[in-house]
């Protein structure tokens, strides 16, 4: 018997582990205004550390204002709590506790200029990691009305009128009400500015040519800044190089129709009122050369350089090289329109692509050096550690000889003296 | 029915009478029929072997009427690889083990007989486990028609062209490492069979067989053995070629399904010297060797049936549910009855170590017996850290619906601290044989210290065994954090150990055969510590660094000598070369001739044919040229009005659908198209696929002091299968460090990475030393060495007597 009980408390144990060491227990309390959130439904999603879902999501009820559920082992969990028709939701990172508190409400109006109600607004409510926590749909009289909010937290208002977008960020516990005047959109391009972001709105990237007889293409983003109250919708144009032909462009992180034009790409583009929306295009160029006048005023803009040799890149006076992890160049002062850029990588582009030369090498030029090679070969260590081969022998068999002529002495010794 | 089914079959039947008389026999204690059994053993084994001869053949011979043929080869490739293809897949990997079992299974009933009543019990399960495998083959056949590919193809069609073999398995090493693995799991079934009968037998109250067994068993293990580490390393070495690892062992699931057997396998031999009947290890003995077989099937259906992949999913019968049937017998018979057996044995009659406690003390507890017990010990616990990361994924899967990997760290680290003990204990082991307690305990506390003193200190953080994160488990951080300097000690003990006992054994011994055994036992453990020596620096001290080499193709590539990285290589490019295959091949060995395609009529009729032949007419039309075959009933039909290109007298192929009798004034027309139709002499590639593009670049490397190793690196790319693509490595086998370079060829750039892998030439000597040092203790072993007992007589009662006598004289020459 004692054997079996052993046995049955071994087998207990083994079939435990997997269970156990799978699964992290997630809980938290909700608690709302009114102190009812029995019964809402929770999810716990398992994230990996860049945010993807890693794992399927596991989903119970609140008890109470409680909750506790086991959940695949993840480096950071997303809770999403649905509650009178609004979804929250907190990211988690190395923590497995929740405390939600949806004190809060916001109120407010979408009017129009001459004051009446917008009727048929979409009005979404997102909060600082952008989820959507709630959407409505506006009546005659234009009003709407979200709550429970988290009281830590602030949300941003998007109200959507037909093509025109207009935001406010409001933070609940001290907002109670917004109102948004919905101002006919214009399609005037000098309220936009770029945006002044980090690291920087404006961006050109010079992708290296495939082999030698190709040329560089180039991809441009800008992010365009909205800061009047009235949304924008109208054409905004990318200027191109002489010469250079488009092959794709992209609308707020989408693939988006183009024209080509004299002056450029030309692209639909709608800026919300106090927003920002990135566009871009890629193109390839005819030449070594990256030549183009500046359209609007920009306060910087990064032209990167990866695979490339940044000391052996010509460029204009109004570049430097930039002293980021990547080699590329960034304006000396900011820009006004109409002032020209211009890059020249001929035989800048690195032939040889050294991993892990980062360490040696100067300046930016070194990073860009690994960050390529990284791509083409596998991703170990690029270094090769220098292996005592010869002294880790020399040392196993040196021993073993020592210790066999040390125990022959001391045998010889012993019969010697007729120890042994 | 086909002949590969009908030898199937015949051996089904055989194999089934066989096992059902010596069942009978067995269970009646009556011998009627028992004269038919040797027949019927021999002629299963001989129904196999050609069953396995005829599948052989039927790949040689391109015989494209066999699925599984069609399935697993192609024309163009070699004499060697078309052989390769039987064992490429399921159905011919179960035929080659049915058919090595059945061998093992004549060769032991030739040997010894089966004169004794257990000794037919034996025999019934090997016999029994051949018919068992023959019913898979039955079920899932390798001799399957074509027919169950292409269900909606006319009676008598047969492809022209086969499906080509994966790609991974085009290498010298996958050609014998399959044969040699399932040799390994075949000698297996002896042991199973002999340790699962004497547990029947000890249930039906009798004390069991195992004893009289021994030298057998012994045999038996021990050539599983030589087989199973030859397999292991053959697999190693396959992957260090063909996988680009840099190293030879990654945790891959199937790589630790063989390592499982032989740890355990492992632990089994030393279980065995340990035994003595009625006393020591009476149970655990037998009970470990029925279950290496056991858990040898386990892991291969973990691994190779996808039944846990996809564990809901029954349903699809075959191999899958077969190997799972097979899992459940040998697991009860290897495992389940070894314990119910040990479980309802009188708890108090076990205790070796009371008898031993008669003396005092330490010296009570460290004897010959209790070290080995503990080695047996730490090779269970290597084998459960090896099983547990193969199976967890699976059990957790089963109870919680989640898919987990399991990190090769996890393997690493928590072996690491066992296999250092057991190399401590094997260097204990020898010095305490050879000069006594005190002296031993003195240098185990030297190295033992010595060990810890080497984990603490690491001169670089190259040498420490893992990079730890701040949230890992403490044994990670522990083990993680220590220094592959502690792995020196360890080592060095256990070769100075053995080398000194052998060195006094072979002094006291005027036997030639005992002498060659002895040096047979030392160059197994000295070769089992130079591995544990070679592999953590294998690859903590691996680097590599790469370097880009441009316009390779268009012939404008730098020639020069460059830097590689920050590596101490240099490289050199001199060339490129860009092959297919297959190039140019003769128009007979893809295309039919006019005359096959009427010898075939109706049967073609609506499949798509490449043919070939003599053009001796063309008519053009105005929707379509005709073209007429070597002035036969054959007409090729190219579509649209104008020119094809292609004259009168003219030898051409052509692709397309045949249409039997579809016009009054032919037999066949193929219905080509301008691209698929072409001269014999330069065929248009849709007639022809290529299936293999080799790229590669010619390139010397060079260290400080000069070239290292020249050749062309680069890879194959398989176009018909998926565009999986496999390297060409160029590796230099240097006395330290091989140089392996790989080359990725793709839009006139080479990518050069030159990786330096230290001590794989150990490695291989130390392997090398394994198998050598096994085949002499196999041979030469004065108790139960092949050549002992073959001059000693090999009946059951002869073998028992000798086993009682050297149990009463104990150990003087065992291991």
């Amino acid at each position: 018997m004692r054997r079996l009980i052993a046995l049955l408390v071994v087998v207990s144990c083994l079939a435990f582990v997997p269970v156990a060491s799978a699964t992290t227990t997630v809980s938290g309390t909700v608690t709302a205004e009114d102190g009812n959130t029995d019964g809402a439904r929770v999810e716990v999603v398992p994230l990996t550390q860049q945010q993807q879902r890693a794992d399927g999501s596991v989903t119970t009820t609140i008890d109470g204002s409680s909750f506790s559920v086991d959940a695949p082992d993840a480096p950071s969990y997303a809770v999403r709590v649905s509650h009178g028709g609004a979804t929250h939701y907190e990211i988690l990172q190395n923590q497995t506790q929740v405390s939600m508190d949806l004190t809060e409400r916001v109120s407010g109006t979408i009017r129009n200029p001459d004051g009446s109600g917008t009727e048929g607004a979409v009005i979404e409510v997102v909060d600082e990691d952008e989820f959507v926590v709630d959407t409505y749909r506006t009546n005659a009289t234009g009003s709407f009305a979200f709550g429970p909010l988290e009281s830590d937290e602030t949300y941003e208002i998007r109200a959507a009128v037909g093509d025109a977008e207009y935001r406010r960020t409001v933070d609940p516990s001290t907002t109670d009400s917004v109102t948004i005047t919905a101002q006919p959109p214009t399609s005037d391009t000098s309220i936009l500015n770029v945006a002044n972001r980090s690291p920087t709105g404006h961006v050109v990237q010079m992708l290296p040519a495939q082999n030698a007889s190709t040329n560089p293409s180039v991809v441009e983003t800008v992010a365009f800044e909205n800061p009047t109250d009235r949304p924008f919708v109208g054409t905004v144009t990318i200027g191109l190089p002489a010469d250079a032909s488009p092959y794709a462009a992209m609308v707020g992180g989408e693939q988006a129709q183009y024209r080509r034009t004299d002056s450029g790409v030309q692209l639909n583009v709608s800026v919300p009122a106090n927003g920002t929306t990135q566009i871009g295009a890629a193109y390839d160029l005819t030449g070594r050369q990256f030549e183009k006048q500046v359209v609007r005023n920009t306060s910087s803009l990064a032209v990167v350089l990866q695979g490339y040799n940044t000391s052996k890149v010509s460029h204009s006076e109004n570049l430097r090289v930039g002293s980021s992890p990547i080699s590329l160049l960034t304006t000396t002062e900011s820009l006004d329109a109409g002032e020209t850029i211009s890059v020249d990588v001929s035989g800048a582009q690195m032939e040889a692509s050294a991993a892990g030369a980062g360490a040696t090498s100067d300046s930016g030029s070194s990073a860009g050096a690994s960050s390529s090679a990284v791509e083409t070969s596998s991703s170990e260590s690029g270094s090769i550690p220098s292996f005592p081969g010869i002294p880790i022998l020399g040392g196993i068999f040196g021993t073993v000889i020592v210790g066999l002529g040390a125990y022959r002495v001391a045998d010889a010794g012993l019969s010697n003296t007729g120890e042994d | 029915m086909n002949p590969g089914t009908i030898l199937l079959a015949l051996a089904f039947l055989s194999g089934l009478s066989g096992t059902a008389i010596l069942a009978r026999s067995y269970l009646r204690d009556d011998d009627a029929y028992l004269s038919y059994v040797p027949k019927l053993t021999a002629g299963t084994a001989v129904l196999l072997v050609a069953a396995l001869a005829h599948l052989t053949y039927q790949f040689i011979n391109q015989d494209y009427t066999n699925a599984y043929v069609w399935e697993n080869t192609a024309s163009y490739l070699s004499l060697l690889y078309r052989v390769t293809g039987v064992y490429a897949a399921n159905e011919g990997s179960v035929l080659l083990w049915a058919a090595i079992v059945a061998v093992v299974a004549l060769v032991a009933s030739l040997s010894r007989g089966f004169p004794t009543r257990r000794g037919k019990l034996i025999h019934a399960f090997t016999v029994g486990l051949v018919t068992y495998f023959t019913a898979m083959l039955l079920l899932q056949s390798p001799f399957a028609s074509v027919r169950t590919e292409f269900p909606n193809a006319p009676p008598g069609f047969v492809p022209t062209s086969g499906q080509g073999l994966n790609p991974l398995l085009v290498d010298p090493y996958m050609a014998i490492h399959p044969p040699v693995m399932f040799i390994s799991y075949a000698l297996l079934t002896m042991p199973f069979a002999i340790g699962a009968a004497h547990f029947i037998a000890l249930f039906r109250g009798d004390d069991g067989l195992f004893s009289a067994w021994i030298g057998s068993v012994t045999r038996w293990l021990r050539l599983s053995w030589l087989f199973l580490t030859a397999a292991v390393a053959l697999g190693g070495l396959w992957s260090y070629t063909v996988l680009g690892w840099g190293g030879i062992w990654a945790w891959d699931p199937v790589e630790t399904a063989i390592l499982v057997p032989w740890l355990f396998l492992t632990a089994t031999l030393h279980a065995v010297t340990n035994y003595r009947p009625g006393g020591r290890y009476r149970i655990l003995a037998p009970a470990m060797t029925a279950s290496v077989f056991a858990l040898a099937v386990y892991t291969t259906s973990v691994v190779r049936s996808g039944v846990f992949r996809s564990i809901h999913s029954f349903a699809d019968g075959g191999i899958g549910a077969s190997f799972l049937i097979l899992m459940g017998i040998t697991t009860l018979l290897g495992v389940v009855a070894p314990f119910a057996y040990w479980l309802l044995q009188n708890d108090d009659s076990d205790d070796d170590a009371e008898a031993a406690a008669g003396e005092s003390g330490l010296a009570g507890w460290i004897n010959r017996s209790n070290l080995l017990h503990l080695a047996v010990l730490l090779f269970g616990l290597l084998t459960f850290v090896s099983l547990w990361g193969l199976s967890f994924p699976v059990l957790r899967s089963a109870m919680t619906g989640l898919e987990v990997s399991v990190e090769s760290r996890y393997y690493n680290l928590w072996s690491f601290p066992l296999v250092l003990a057991v190399l401590l204990l094997l260097g204990f082991y020898m010095d305490y044989e050879r000069d006594g307690l005190r002296r031993s305990l003195i240098s185990l506390g030297v190295f033992g210290l010595a060990t810890v003193v080497g984990a603490a200190v690491a001169p670089s953080e190259t040498w420490r065994l893992a990079s730890v994160r701040p949230s890992d488990a403490f044994v990670y951080q522990l083990v993680g954090n220590a220094s592959a300097l502690s792995v020196l000690p360890p080592v060095a003990y256990a070769i100075f150990g053995t080398v000194k006992r052998t060195g006094s054994r072979i002094a006291a011994t005027t036997s030639r055969d005992a002498k060659l055994k002895e040096s047979g036992i030392t160059l197994i453990h000295v070769g089992a510590a130079l591995l544990v020596l070679s592999l953590p620096f294998m690859y903590l001290f691996a680097g590599q660094a790469s370097v880009m080499a441009t316009g390779v193709a268009s012939g404008a590539v730098d020639t020069s000598q460059r830097d590689v990285g920050d590596s101490p290589y240099d490289v050199r490019v001199l060339g490129y070369e860009q092959n297919e295959f297959p190039n140019n091949p003769e128009p007979e060995t893809y295309a039919l001739s006019s005359s096959q395609v009427l010898t075939r009529g109706q049967s073609l009729n609506t499949s798509v044919q490449a043919v070939h032949g003599t053009v001796t007419a063309i008519r053009e039309g105005p929707q379509a040229t005709v073209v007429q075959l070597d002035n036969s009933q054959v007409w090729v039909g190219v579509a649209g009005n104008g020119s094809v290109g292609i004259e009168t007298g003219q030898e051409v192929v052509a692709r397309g659908q045949v249409m039997w009798e579809f016009v009054p004034t032919a037999d066949a027309i193929v219905l080509a198209g301008p691209q698929t139709i072409g001269p014999a002499d330069d065929p248009p590639e849709s007639v022809v696929p290529t299936r293999v593009v080799a790229n590669g670049v010619s390139l010397a490397v060079y260290d400080e002091d000069g070239i290292v190793v020249s050749g062309v690196a680069g890879q194959r790319e398989y176009p018909q299968q998926g565009g999986l693509q496999v390297r060409d490595v160029l590796i230099d086998r240097g006395p330290l460090v091989d140089t392996y370079v790989i080359a990725g060829v793709s839009d006139g750039t080479a990518s050069i990475s030159v990786k330096r892998v230290p001590f794989v030439t150990l490695m291989r000597v130390s392997i090398l030393a394994l198998l050598v040092g096994m085949l002499l203790v196999l041979f030469f072993d004065p108790r139960h060495g092949v050549r002992t007992s073959a001059s000693a007589g090999t009946s059951d009662r002869r073998s028992a007597q000798q086993t009682g006598s050297d149990a009463g004289a104990v150990q003087e020459v065992s291991d």
